[in-house]
C-alpha cells in the first residue's frame, strides 16, 4: 500500500507539471519541476499517512522519486537533446528521410545556433559588435564546469565516439556516414 | 515509519557509491580508458556493493512482505541515483552547452560565431558534433544513412508519436525553436 501512495502521488505529479509549465513560461523548468515534485512529496506523504494509518514512508518515497528522476530524464531529453530534435525533423517530413546536407546546413546549424542564443539570455555570454564574448558568469560557471570535469578524469571537450579515444560507433552501424 | 531499515541504509550507502566509484575509475591508478566502460564499471561496483550489504545484514533472510517491499524499494533508491549520475556526468562530458560554454571563457577575446562553431571543441567543430549526433541516432536503429540520405527505421512510426506526445505535454514546439 505504501508503493501505492508513491504512484497516486507521482500521477498527481505528471498531472500538475503540464499546467505548471504553461502558467510560468520558463526556458528550463527543471527546477519548477523539482520544487512541485518537493510539495506534492510532502502532501502525499502526509495524506498517504493519514490515509493508511501506517505509512512505509521509504517505499512510497523510493517509488515516488525513482519516477521523478524518469520524468526530469524525459524532460531533459525533450529540452536538448540534438539527435531527438533531428530524429523529429525527419518524421515530419512525408518521405521520413532527408538529404544529410539539408539535415545539417539548414537545421542542425540552426539548433547550434540556438544554444549559442541561449548562453546570451541566460547571461553566459554577450555581444560585442558582432563578436561572441563570455560574461563574467559565464566564465564562473565553465570554471566550475572545468573542476567538474577535472573531478571526473574528463580532461578535454568530447563526442560521444569520440575520434581521440578508444570509444568507437557501434560496428556495423554507424561508422560509415559520410557524405 | 521513518527510520529507515537495514536495507534502505544499505542501498543509500550504496547509492551515495555510485558517483564516488566513477570517480575512482576516472582517475589513476583505477582509470578505466574507455568512456562506457567507466559509468558501467561504476554501476556495476555499486550495484555489488548494494547486494554485499544486504546480504550480509539480517532482515532480507526473513523472506517477510517487509524485506521484500524494502528490497524492491532499495533497488528503486539505487537506479535513481545510478540515472541522476548518468544525467549529470553526460551532460557535463558531452552536453553542447556545457562544451560551448567551456571553449568560449578559454578565448582570450570576443569570436566571430561560425568560425568559432567550426572549430570549438580541442579539434572538432560543429560539422563533427553532426556526424557525431547522427552516429548517435542510428546507432539506436532510429535511422540509416544510405548514401547522402537520411531516413527512419521501419517502426518508428510509435516511437515519434510518443516522442510527439511528450513534446506536447512538455509544451515544445516539436523540432521547432525553443
Amino acid at each position: 500500500m505504501s508503493f501505492l501512495v508513491g504512484c497516486i502521488s507521482f500521477m498527481a505529479l505528471a498531472v500538475v507539471v503540464p499546467a505548471a509549465i504553461r502558467t510560468i513560461q520558463r526556458r528550463n523548468a527543471i527546477v519548477m519541476i523539482i520544487a512541485i515534485a518537493i510539495v506534492i512529496h510532502l502532501a502525499g506523504t502526509f495524506a498517504g499517512a493519514a490515509w493508511l494509518g501506517e505509512l512505509d514512508y521509504w517505499q512510497s518515497a523510493a517509488l515516488y522519486w525513482f519516477a521523478t528522476v524518469i520524468l526530469i530524464y524525459a524532460y531533459g531529453t525533450c529540452y536538448r537533446s540534438l539527435s531527438v530534435q533531428m530524429f523529429l525533423v525527419i518524421a515530419e517530413t512525408s518521405a521520413r528521410s532527408m538529404d544529410i546536407r539539408s539535415l545539417r546546413e539548414l537545421y542542425f546549424k540552426r539548433f547550434m545556433r540556438q544554444r549559442v542564443d541561449a548562453l546570451v539570455s541566460g547571461g553566459r555570454a554577450e555581444f560585442h559588435g558582432g563578436l561572441l564574448g563570455i560574461t563574467r558568469a559565464g566564465r564562473s560557471d565553465a570554471a566550475r564546469l572545468m573542476a567538474a570535469r577535472r573531478i571526473f578524469g574528463l580532461s578535454e571537450s568530447r563526442l560521444y565516439y569520440d575520434r581521440k579515444s578508444d570509444d568507437g560507433p557501434p560496428a556495423g552501424r554507424s561508422d560509415s556516414i559520410t557524405e | 515509519m521513518i527510520v529507515p531499515s537495514e536495507i534502505i541504509a544499505a542501498s543509500f550507502a550504496a547509492s551515495v557509491s555510485v558517483p564516488l566509484f566513477l570517480v575512482m575509475v576516472s582517475r589513476r591508478p583505477f582509470r578505466v580508458r574507455n568512456f562506457r566502460d567507466r559509468f558501467r564499471l561504476a554501476v556495476l561496483l555499486a550495484i555489488g556493493l548494494w547486494t554485499a550489504m544486504i546480504l550480509a545484514g539480517d532482515e532480507i533472510w526473513r523472506f517477510d512482505a517487509k524485506a521484500i517491499g524494502d528490497m524492491l524499494a532499495g533497488a528503486l533508491i539505487i537506479f535513481s541515483s545510478i540515472l541522476t549520475t548518468l544525467i549529470v556526468w553526460l551532460l557535463v562530458a558531452t552536453g553542447v552547452s556545457v562544451n560551448l560554454l567551456v571553449s568560449l571563457s578559454a578565448k582570450p577575446a570576443p569570436v566571430e560565431i561560425d568560425s568559432w562553431l567550426a572549430d570549438y571543441g580541442d579539434g572538432f567543430g560543429v560539422d563533427d558534433l553532426f556526424r557525431d549526433r547522427l552516429n548517435l541516432l542510428c546507432s539506436t536503429g532510429a535511422a540509416a544513412v544510405d548514401e547522402s540520405v537520411v531516413s527512419l527505421a521501419r517502426g518508428t512510426r510509435i516511437p515519434a508519436a510518443i516522442l510527439g506526445a511528450a513534446m506536447l505535454y512538455f509544451n515544445f514546439q516539436g523540432s521547432q525553436a525553443r
